[in-house]
């Protein structure tokens, strides 16, 4: 008798314990490992692109030619308003991004070049601020007029 | 003896069904919470992301994208912000449309300007406070800004601007 008493309390800690345990799975299941969603990068990707876009939108040389049809006279090797059009583009480049980047970003790399495959290789226009080495960079524009690709990195103060 | 024996086992199976079932709505309260939580923080993530999609979608908008003979270009005109800002202000189709946020552009080049832009002032301006429904009380705030290509139709010139969404819950 007294074995069969044991035997039903040793059966009663055990459903105790069997609930405990599917409690701290559940714990685990929705609390530990929740996912967790980092889309940051993805913005920073999205600002680099709309800065990129906007760029190249912007018309110099008395407000006649836009950047993005200077980027391929500079590619051409050609002039533009009476200078080397890739030392000119160079200039207003730098002046039209360090008013432009977006808070919290100091370095930049902008970089145009010949598209292959999947980058933009054997640049022929390459403004820099830092060296921004671990940034995010803007998904490559491609001119397909002047065959030639963009890409714009930029990085955060703290990260480089 | 017999009976109170009995007794002591009948007891002792009452203690167990209670504790038991004590356990088992504690059970089935964590699991509804947790539940509950997730969904609370899958609607609150995809509130999120659709916030954050807004720095790419908001400025597609045909009320103030910019075109070119019908030609629709990755720009906003500046002059249909200054039309949305007006459209906008108490209109209930924006405010059940985008709710509890507050949408300004601000002007970066060729110049930053912190004039708010209003019809008396469309020359000389560089602030377009596009929407604008701040709830009393609200949890928190999340903030995403992104650069925007801005058209200037009486120059025929382009700018870089700045979106500043802000969103409340």
């Amino acid at each position: 008798m007294k074995t069969k008493k044991c035997q039903m309390e040793i059966m009663g800690l055990m459903v105790i314990v069997v609930l405990l345990v599917i409690g701290a799975l559940f714990y685990v299941k929705f609390v530990v490992l929740q996912p967790k969603t980092e889309g940051a990068s993805d913005i920073i990707g999205v600002q680099a692109y709309n800065l990129m876009n906007s760029i190249l939108n912007v018309k110099v040389c008395g407000n006649n030619v836009s950047i993005r049809n200077a980027i391929g006279v500079c590619k051409n090797n050609g002039d533009l308003c009476g200078e080397n059009a890739c030392n000119y583009i160079e200039k207003e480049l730098e002046g039209i991004i360090k008013v432009s980047m977006p808070k919290d970003y100091s370095e930049y790399g902008f970089i145009a070049g010949k598209p292959l495959q999947n980058s933009c290789e054997e640049a022929f226009l390459e403004v820099k601020e830092g060296d921004c080495k671990y940034g995010v960079a803007s998904p490559r524009y491609i001119n397909v007029e002047y065959d030639y690709c963009i890409v714009l990195k930029l990085c955060r103060k703290n990260i480089k | 003896m017999k009976s109170k024996k009995g007794q002591m086992q009948m007891q002792e199976t009452i203690l167990v069904v209670f504790i038991f079932l004590i356990l088992m709505i504690f059970g089935f309260v964590l699991f509804f919470k947790f539940t509950e939580q997730g969904i609370l923080q899958e609607y609150l993530n995809n509130e999120k992301i659709r916030f954050e999609a807004m720095i790419t979608t908001f400025p597609l908008l045909p009320e103030l994208r910019c075109s070119f003979l019908s030609q629709e270009a990755s720009c906003v005109d500046s002059y249909k912000l200054l039309g949305f800002k007006y459209m906008a202000k108490d209109n209930n189709f924006y405010r059940n449309k985008l709710g509890a946020m507050n949408i300004t552009i601000y002007s970066l080049y060729p110049e930053r300007n912190s004039k708010v832009c209003e019809l008396a002032t469309i020359n000389d301006c560089g602030a377009w406070d596009l929407y604008n429904n701040i709830p009393k009380k609200y949890k928190s705030k999340y903030v995403v800004r992104s650069p925007i290509s801005l058209y200037y139709p009486d120059k025929d010139s382009f700018g870089v601007g700045e979106i500043v969404i802000e969103w409340y819950n």
